[in-house]
């Protein structure tokens, strides 16, 4: 396994949001899911995750409601709302734009400048 | 919002946070035993599993504290949580707390007092529409600051200016009766023009004021009544207006009656009137050097002082152009009403402004001082907080609450005291410039101390609170179990604040002792007449029925003799012009055969009127001479007296008696006086202020260039207390003439302390601020010490075993107290040095810098302090050296 990453600051809202588009979550699944779609590339403080999600609950971009776990136990469970889908889709837009502007600055070879 | 749907808010708060509380335990359990069953499952035994899932987890009681600020439940809760911590706190503490909120009650409820007496008479705007564009008009003439108008200077004024909007003159008329309802009274009028009224905008409770063709004679026996006048003498009548009243035993229709909060007065210069007639001005040239008017205006809209100032500037340099030896060097000076009407009581009440805020400032670093002792010995519970995830500013917040909520207890306290205090102050009745304000306690002046509590609460709480969270975490874990060694920085906030204090009441007390040190002097002051068994009334002859001096002469002498045949009177005496009540009157004067026959530059003399048995009954010492006899009358060579003053400067070696002086220059057509006698020196404008040259008249030979004799005021002497005489007295007078109002009789010694009573209440007040601080400085130093007595328990069982004995110890704690106030002392010094002259104008034969009251005060300061530091030495010497080393 690599090492892991550092998550950049001001990533984590986005990577939620991710997880949480892919089907309701419980916060423990959300912690999985994106460790298993990073490939456990990221590392990720689990106590960190928690004020994340009351963050974006109290700004209306994810809902929770409780429900049961697979293994029968009570949990609360995370969706995207409208609003959420939303964001979700210009936070990615602007984290492309921002990477693809980023990436080709460290591209630059000095015969270009 | 309205109650109800504030409670429901509140109630959906509290059921909204119980819910996400028990919510976000449940949710942080399930993800811990999530992740450890997950750890099972991969072979790690549960118990393992569950510690490395809490462990891997975080700060689980941090985490859920960050979750509740991004939901913002936090804010409100924290505050509730507070202010029931803080008050339980408080209540813990019964000790501390009394002796906070009293030390800040004290403070704020002077500040409240100060401020309500300041916010009634300098910073409410005065009760006319637009105040603000009413300007007093002064006269002035070369060598004459502020003067009144003549009546064609005015008239002048009134047609030619363009920048007033009304100009209005005003005078005083004193009616010797005015027959209301009941027996005849004295009564105080104004007279004023049409324009008078309209200038201040007064709308009347009932009828109108002056018509502008009621300023001449003929239409002129109209009158507008006071509220009180009205209200008193005629029981309110409604029906008021149209009726007939009588001033002198004329008679006047009532045309108006002026609303409750018309007072209009100008301190030391313009009393409040009973009532007002018409003013009615001659256009008469003769009159033109006859000043007697006083005189305001409202500017037109929009129009500022400087402009007008520059307008009424022009017409002056006309006026004193086309009349240069009438009205020579003739200007125009405008002021703000509200500038005259406050004017000298601005000072003072500053003055007193800033002595309060040192007392505030010094019961702030008192309390801020107990807090900060208080916040090493909570030490312990802060460590505990802070390690349980209460962050740095939550622990601020947490005590700076605490702070606040002391100042709020301390402010209602303080605003009671302060309420009790404006009682009292307005009880000694202190200067002109409170006529007519009335001091009260609106939301105004409630909305200050509610503003001063939070910023002080904030002040003391703010030091204390960041002091004792500063300490890095681990250290202060391991410092939290230890008292003896605490951290340096807080005892030298600690020592700093008890200098700070010492230096402050420094100030206070020089301030006050400078002022006491005056008044005594004053109280020295030998007035030149004897003050004590004098019983003392003023007597008015109306003119209808007393029209000249001849029948006024003939009432005094048989008023003199009823009253010297009543038991216990020694000797009765009077006098037309009182010493010390400011009644005066002054003429220029020449000497035989010294005085250049020139009339330009002649010396002017007090002049007054007496009876014969006049000095006798005052005790004022004949000198020389002989005094007057009921023989010095109209057709007796004419006589007159003078005082020492005169004596000393106008004859010098020369005997006086026997020369002759006359008033005016020696060419007038006036008599010679002979000089018979010298009198004693008496300080008639009050005790501060040097005798002036006095000339005496008899009463009955009109030798003065003025004989006023409708006017005397009565000195009776006693063989005792003549308070007893007043009743008697009145009954003699009231023998005489049925038609006099009765005179109302005062002791000379009540005539005296009333001259002095604005120095003895501001020497007072000031006095009474000195003492609170130097109070709570004592407080301040004696807290300081024995905290740190108590802190070097240790240190000083330490010292008793190696064999230190009583005296040293006892050196060592009276050093550091003595060290403090010392350098405080020094610092008041200066600080006292460089504010005190702003006491000047009220200090008499004191300087500002008086070296005697700066060491003595320096001196009291240090002794109260040696005083303040020696009970908790004292403890630290009889401390018992075993307990002391066990003592932690």
């Amino acid at each position: 396994m690599d090492k892991q990453l550092d998550l950049l600051q001001g990533t984590l809202d986005m990577l939620i949001l991710k997880a949480v588009s892919l089907g309701p979550l419980h916060g423990y699944g959300i912690l999985l899911r994106i460790q298993q779609i990073s490939k456990d590339r990221l590392g990720i403080q689990q106590g960190s995750l928690y004020p994340a999600l009351y963050r974006l609950e109290h700004q209306g971009w994810i809902t929770s409601e409780w429900g049961e776990s697979d293994n029968k136990r009570k949990a609360k469970y995370y969706r995207l709302t409208a609003a959420g889908r939303r964001r979700l889709q210009s936070e990615t837009e602007k984290w492309n734009r921002m990477a693809d502007v980023i990436a080709g600055i460290l591209r630059t070879t000095p015969e270009e400048v | 919002m309205t109650l109800w749907s504030r409670v429901r808010f509140w109630c959906a708060e509290i059921l909204r946070r119980s819910r996400i509380e028990s919510e976000m335990d449940a949710e942080l359990r399930f993800h811990i035993e999530a992740y450890a069953e997950d750890l099972v499952r991969r072979g790690v035994p549960r118990q393992e599993a569950l510690r490395r899932s809490r462990l891997e987890f975080g700060g689980i009681e941090q985490t859920k504290e960050i979750c509740r600020d991004a939901v913002r439940v936090n804010w409100i809760e924290n505050s509730a949580q507070d202010l029931r911590y803080g008050l339980r706190v408080l209540r813990k503490n019964p000790g501390f707390t009394a002796v906070a909120v009293l030390t800040l009650a004290l403070g704020i409820g002077a500040n409240t007092a100060i401020f309500s007496i300041m916010n009634a008479t300098l910073f409410r705007p005065l009760p006319y529409p637009n105040a603000n564009e009413i300007v007093v008009v002064w006269g002035t003439q070369s060598g004459v600051g502020a003067n009144r108008f003549s009546a064609p200077n005015f008239l002048d004024v009134k047609d030619q200016n363009i920048v007033f909007e009304s100009v209005g003159a005003f005078g005083l008329v004193d009616f010797s009766t005015f027959t209301g309802l009941g027996r005849p009274e004295h009564v105080q009028g104004g007279s004023a023009t049409a324009d008078f009224f309209r200038v201040l905008g007064v709308e009347p409770a009932l009828g109108r004021t002056f018509l502008p063709e009621e300023e001449r004679l003929g239409r002129d026996h109209v009158v507008v009544l006071g509220n009180n006048v009205w209200h008193q003498r005629f029981g309110a009548d409604p029906n008021i207006v149209g009726q007939t009243i009588h001033l002198d035993s004329e008679p006047y229709i009532v045309v108006g009656v002026l609303p409750p909060q018309f007072q209009f007065s100008i301190s030391d210069y313009y009393r409040p009137r009973d009532l007002w007639i018409p003013l009615v001005l001659p256009r008469s040239e003769s009159q033109r050097g006859n000043n007697y008017l006083n005189v305001i205006a409202r500017l037109k809209l929009r129009t500022a002082l400087r402009s007008a100032q520059a307008d009424v500037d022009t017409i002056a340099a006309r006026l004193a152009a086309e009349y240069p030896k009438v009205i020579p060097g003739f200007g125009m000076k405008l002021a703000p009403l509200h500038e005259q009407i406050v004017g000298e009581m601005r000072a003072f009440l500053w003055i007193l402004f800033g002595a309060v805020a040192f007392v505030l400032l010094i019961a702030c670093t008192n309390v801020a001082n107990l807090q900060l002792a208080r916040a090493s010995a909570r030490q312990k519970e802060i460590v505990l907080r802070r390690a349980l995830g209460a962050g740095r500013g939550r622990i601020v917040r947490q005590l700076v609450t605490e702070s606040v909520l002391l100042a709020l207890i301390g402010a209602v306290l303080g605003v009671i005291l302060g309420a009790v205090g404006i009682k009292l102050f307005a009880g000694l009745k202190p200067v002109g410039a409170l006529h007519g304000a009335v001091v009260t306690i609106d939301s105004t002046v409630f909305g200050f101390p509610l503003i001063l509590s939070l910023l002080t609460g904030i002040l003391f709480g703010l030091a204390p609170a960041f002091q004792s969270t500063s300490i890095g975490l681990g250290e202060s874990l391991k410092q939290a179990g230890r008292t003896s060694a605490s951290a340096a920085s807080g005892r030298h906030l600690r020592k700093l604040l008890a200098v700070s204090e010492v230096a402050l009441s420094m100030v206070l007390l020089i301030g006050a002792g400078l002022l006491v040190r005056s008044f005594v002097k004053l109280l020295d002051v030998k007035p030149g007449f004897d003050t004590r068994n004098i019983l003392t009334f003023p007597i008015e002859l109306p003119k209808y029925s007393y029209p000249d001096s001849a029948r006024q002469s003939v009432f005094y002498a048989r008023a003199m003799e009823a009253v010297r045949g009543l038991p216990g009177v020694t000797a009765v005496g009077a006098i037309n012009d009182l010493p010390l009540t400011g009644d005066s009157d002054a003429d220029g004067f020449s000497i035989e055969g010294s005085s250049p026959p020139d009339a330009t530059n002649l010396p002017s003399a007090q002049d007054r009127l007496v009876t014969p048995d006049y000095f006798r009954a005052m005790g004022i010492p004949l000198v020389a001479g002989r005094a007057f006899t009921e023989a010095d009358r109209i057709g007796a060579p004419p006589v007159v007296l003078i005082n020492q003053s005169l004596a000393r400067h106008l004859f010098a070696d020369k005997d006086p008696i026997g020369q002759r002086l006359k008033f005016g220059p020696p060419t007038s057509s006036t008599s010679w006086k002979t000089i018979v006698g010298v009198v004693g020196d008496v300080r008639h404008f009050g005790l501060n202020i040097q005798p002036s040259i006095e000339i005496y008249g008899p009463y009955q030979q009109d030798s003065l260039p003025y004989n006023p004799l409708n006017y005397m005021n009565f000195v009776v002497r006693a063989d005792g207390d003549p308070s007893g005489l007043a009743n008697a007295i009145v009954r003699q007078i009231e023998d005489l003439d049925k038609e006099l109002p009765l005179p109302a009789a005062r002791t000379m010694e009540a005539v005296y302390a009333s001259s002095i009573s604005a120095r003895r209440f501001n020497t007072l007040l000031l006095g009474l601020f000195a003492g609170l601080a130097l109070t709570l400085a004592t407080v301040g130093i004696y807290g300081v010490i024995s905290y740190s007595v108590a802190r070097q328990t240790h240190d000083i069982g330490v010292r008793r075993a190696l064999g230190a004995g009583h005296m040293e110890i006892l050196q060592l704690i009276l050093r550091e107290g003595l060290g403090l106030a010392l350098i405080g002392v020094l610092i008041g010094l200066g600080g006292a040095f460089v504010t005190t002259r702003v006491l000047s104008a009220m200090l008499y034969e004191v300087a500002a810098t008086d070296a005697p009251t700066f060491l003595g005060m320096g001196l009291i300061l240090l002794l109260v302090a040696l005083l303040a530091t020696y009970v908790p030495a004292r403890r630290a010497v009889t401390v018992d050296p075993m307990v002391a080393l066990r003592y932690e």
